[in-house]
């Protein structure tokens, strides 16, 4: 064996002795590993803008309010709210909730109780020109739009009455002003984290909430989680103490570890779909044997949008939404997993019920009953797409279907900020679009999408219509159980107008380890790590 | 002396050049980055006010100087979409590239050597041949999938965990500073045997084999010295293609380095962030670019006259 070949295989014997050697640790029962396809933005609840991020932050912050997995505002910094005129409200902070250990508080080895200074500086901030959920709060808080303008140094409408009771102040009676509150954009975080020293760590290297997870470290592959110590929900308690959250881009790679064992849950990405699903949406044996799946469904809803101002034939606009058979791009792009939904209301939404039959909306006789009527004469539509949720594909099927009736579709694809700017410059007359609502109420959604006044953004189909204006404006001063009925009324008046080809509501799914516990998701789709038990 | 200065003025001009050149198109890009940044949401009137707090209503001119003021202090200013600070994030960024881009150069050197110890013998000699046939016709996107569906069934180190200090960390790089180490590999490898070659047809080397030296000494001592500046040419060239096809690779493997952070930086038109990006991989370029031009006379005396 010439010297050469003598060098290589000591090489190779030995790299293949080191890295059997390498030993990875047997992993702890008490950790549970998450894979994520992207990288996780600075966790600073002023500036988290991607849904994806969620599924980190939730663990660490929380807000007054949140939801539980049937849809229903759910206490949880905050123990009851009260109001005697819709206009003011009250919310009591529960005794014992501390924030995790931190350097904010001095040496690091102690939390602190959460007050309503604590309360009233972080809904402060979330009216500030830079935060991301800021329009969650600027059109009803007393004094948030003056504020977000830089026109006042602080928002009149926060008071902190004592250590335990926060009151807001809105600019007109809002009955339901709570389901505001309940997503995981508004998080309670320590005043001392707006302080001027932590500008630069604070999100990056220092995150501290109130949840049941503290931050450990932080890096760009890898967020470890610890249980916080002084959690206030004690029924939570004896769960997983760490969570591990790596990011592994590469669909296939994360899906391998989780074949592995390596990753322990991971939400699955619908490109996988094809690979891991057979025709009905069922797991593939290969895949079935070590994992389980779990479908949820979340208010995100994907549509067909229309700028009524480029596209105003009302006739063109139903024939396009008749046209549409929702239920082949379900099942031919996302293997069933979504909901069709012809209504602008997400399925889900606690005491509402959808008005608008799924089994009426695919209709070609009425399509092109439709299109009849219309001044259409056979030119080509813009149809904006994007590179994100299947955007492309849905857009593709859509102009097959659309080309049976005799309606001509021209894509342009985009990406997905470039579309959005698109939309909101109203130059282009539809357009592909999904929306995560961050609201748990159907007026909520009513009011911020289809009021004139919030023309051109987020109204991005440029709607307008005096009697639904009028009756919008009416859901302020109705009893909670009158105004979902009127909600009702109001979304089957949109929808007769066409707006939007309403599609689907994503439901999405979750992979993880057979040998675990299913998550529970609630409908922001925020998973409760802590609930999960180390085995079923 | 002069030589040395005159190198450094023209990479100061080229630097400032590439800066200078980059901010103007940036600048001028299309889409709002204050709408970007605060989501499709926003009343106008909010992104107006964001608009101003990133002076972005203010004109070329007077953001040209307010950057340049900027950089003259280090401050490379925050990111639009998060507010973090540019200077750190990017400098942290760079040394995982950096870590995957030296690991790669010493698969390629490793290669080199391989392939020089290759020319010894006829049956490794082809077969070096047709790797580096294989290794320059494969493009990196095909070789990285290929390299990933191996590796996501057979190899244990699927994620970084980012320490550094755990041998996971280096390990995990392994594949992907292979798939960036291929072309290279492979075009060094074309360099040395066409080389090889033509050395092998010069008198000192015959006159060497008569005097009895092995083949071995033979070829360290005489055929690889007169080889080496076009290797160190086509090194030299590679180098600067090594670091943007880190891009690639990083984006493949969930490298976390500067090739994920451009892509999410352009994505989000984050401009400060593509700036320092920018600052920071072109000084990188030029100095490596500078280095290997230094080392050009310490290899030929005829340079160095």
């Amino acid at each position: 064996m010439s010297p050469f070949a003598r060098i290589a295989s000591a090489v190779l014997v030995g790299s293949m002795l080191f890295t059997a050697a390498c030993d990875q640790g047997s992993r702890s029962k008490n950790k549970l590993v998450i894979g994520l396809d992207s990288e996780v933005e600075r966790l600073d609840p002023l500036t988290i803008k991607n849904p994806k991020t969620f599924i980190v932050s939730w663990q660490i912050y929380q807000g007054l309010l949140g939801l539980d997995s049937s849809g229903s505002i759910a206490p949880a910094i905050a123990e009851s709210w009260s109001t005697s005129d819709n206009k003011t409200w009250r919310f009591k902070i529960r005794e014992g909730v501390y924030f995790h250990p931190s350097p904010l508080f001095g040496d690091g080895s102690k939390g602190r109780v959460v007050t309503t200074a604590d309360v009233a500086a972080s809904y402060t901030a979330f009216c500030g020109a830079t935060a991301y959920p800021a329009f969650l709060l600027t059109d009803i808080v007393a004094g948030c739009a003056d504020y977000n303008a830089g026109k006042a140094s602080s928002v009149s409408g926060f008071r902190a009455i004592d250590d335990r009771t926060f009151e807001v102040e809105l600019l007109k009676p809002e009955p339901f002003f709570p389901n505001r509150l309940t997503t995981a954009w508004i998080a309670v975080f320590p005043s001392e984290a707006l302080d001027a020293r932590f500008k630069d760590k604070w999100g990056l290297s220092l995150a501290v909430g109130t949840g049941p997870f503290r931050m450990v470290s932080s890096n760009d592959s890898e967020i470890r989680l610890a249980r916080a110590p002084a959690y206030w929900d004690k029924a939570k308690a004896g769960g997983f103490e760490e969570l591990d959250f790596q990011i592994v881009k590469n669909d296939t790679a994360r899906l391998g570890a989780l074949q592995k064992g390596t990753i322990d849950i991971m939400p699955a990405p619908t490109a996988l779909y094809p690979t891991i699903f057979s025709d009905g949406g069922v797991l593939k044996p290969d895949y079935a044997n070590t994992i389980a799946s779990l479908k949820y469904l979340t208010f995100n809803s994907h549509m067909l949008g229309f700028n009524v101002t480029k596209l105003q034939d009302v006739n063109l606009r139903r024939a396009i939404s008749h046209g549409i058979d929702r239920t082949r791009i379900v099942d031919t792009l996302f293997y069933g997993y979504a909901k069709v939904n012809g209504g602008a209301i997400p399925f889900g939404m606690n005491g509402y019920s959808p008005t608008v039959p799924a089994d009426k909306l695919y209709n070609l006789e009425t399509a092109r009953a439709e299109l009849a009527k219309s001044n259409y004469s056979g030119e080509e539509i813009e149809l904006l797409v994007h590179d994100q949720a299947g955007s492309e594909q849905i857009g593709e099927l859509i102009q097959s279907q659309l080309k049976q009736i005799g309606i001509s579709i021209r894509l342009t694809k985009t990406d997905f900020n470039s579309a959005i700017g698109r939309m909101v410059k109203g130059d282009v007359p539809m357009f592909s679009m999904y929306f995560d609502y961050v609201f748990s109420a159907p007026e909520l959604i009513l009011l911020n999408m289809f009021d004139s006044a919030k023309r051109p953004v987020p109204n991005f189909w440029q709607f307008s219509d005096a009697d639904v204006d009028a009756r919008l404006e009416g859901l302020h001063s109705l009893p909670r159980a009158a105004a979902l009925r009127d909600s009702a009324g109001i979304e089957s008046a949109i929808v007769d107008q066409a707006p939007a080809a309403f599609l689907f509501q994503f439901t999405p799914v979750v992979l993880y380890r057979k040998n675990l516990p299913a998550p529970a998701i609630n409908a922001h789709g925020c998973f409760d790590f802590a609930a999960m038990r180390t085995s079923p | 002396m002069r030589f040395v200065i005159d190198r450094l003025i023209y990479v100061l001009t080229l630097w400032l050049g590439v800066i200078l050149t980059a901010f103007v198109i940036f600048q001028l890009a299309p889409n709002d980055p204050a709408r970007i940044a605060l989501g499709p949401n926003a009343s106008q009137q909010q992104v107006e006010a964001f608009r101003t707090e990133l002076g972005l209503e203010k004109s070329l001119g007077e953001r040209l100087t307010r950057y340049g003021k900027e950089l003259a202090q280090g401050d490379f200013g925050r990111s639009f979409g998060d507010r973090r600070p540019v200077a750190p994030e990017v400098l942290k960024r760079i040394q995982t590239t950096v870590a995957l881009a030296l690991l790669s150069t010493i698969f390629t050197l490793s290669y080199l050597v391989a392939c020089i110890m290759a020319q010894l013998r006829e049956e490794t000699r082809l077969f070096t041949s047709v790797m580096n046939f294989l290794l320059t016709a494969m493009p990196t996107m095909f070789s990285g999938i290929l390299v990933i569906l191996f590796v996501s069934q057979y190899y244990p180190y699927s994620y970084l965990t980012g320490s550094w200090i755990r041998i996971d960390d280096w390990l995990f790089l392994i594949p992907a500073a292979l798939v960036l180490a291929f072309y290279p590999m492979g075009i060094l490898g074309i360099i040395v045997e066409d080389e090889i070659g033509r050395v092998n047809r010069l008198g000192f080397v015959r006159a060497a084999q008569a005097r009895g030296q092995g083949p071995v000494n033979v070829l360290w001592r005489h055929k690889v010295p007169n080889i080496m500046v076009p290797i160190l040419a086509t090194f030299a060239n590679q180098l600067p293609l090594l670091l943007t096809s880190t891009f690639v690779v990083e984006i493949m493997f969930s490298v976390p380095g500067i090739g994920t952070l451009l892509l999410k930086s352009v994505l989000d038109r984050d401009l400060p962030m593509l700036q320092g990006i920018l600052i920071v991989s072109a000084s990188f370029t030029l100095l490596i670019t500078l280095a290997v031009e230094a080392i050009y006379p310490l290899i030929d005396p005829r340079v160095r006259q």
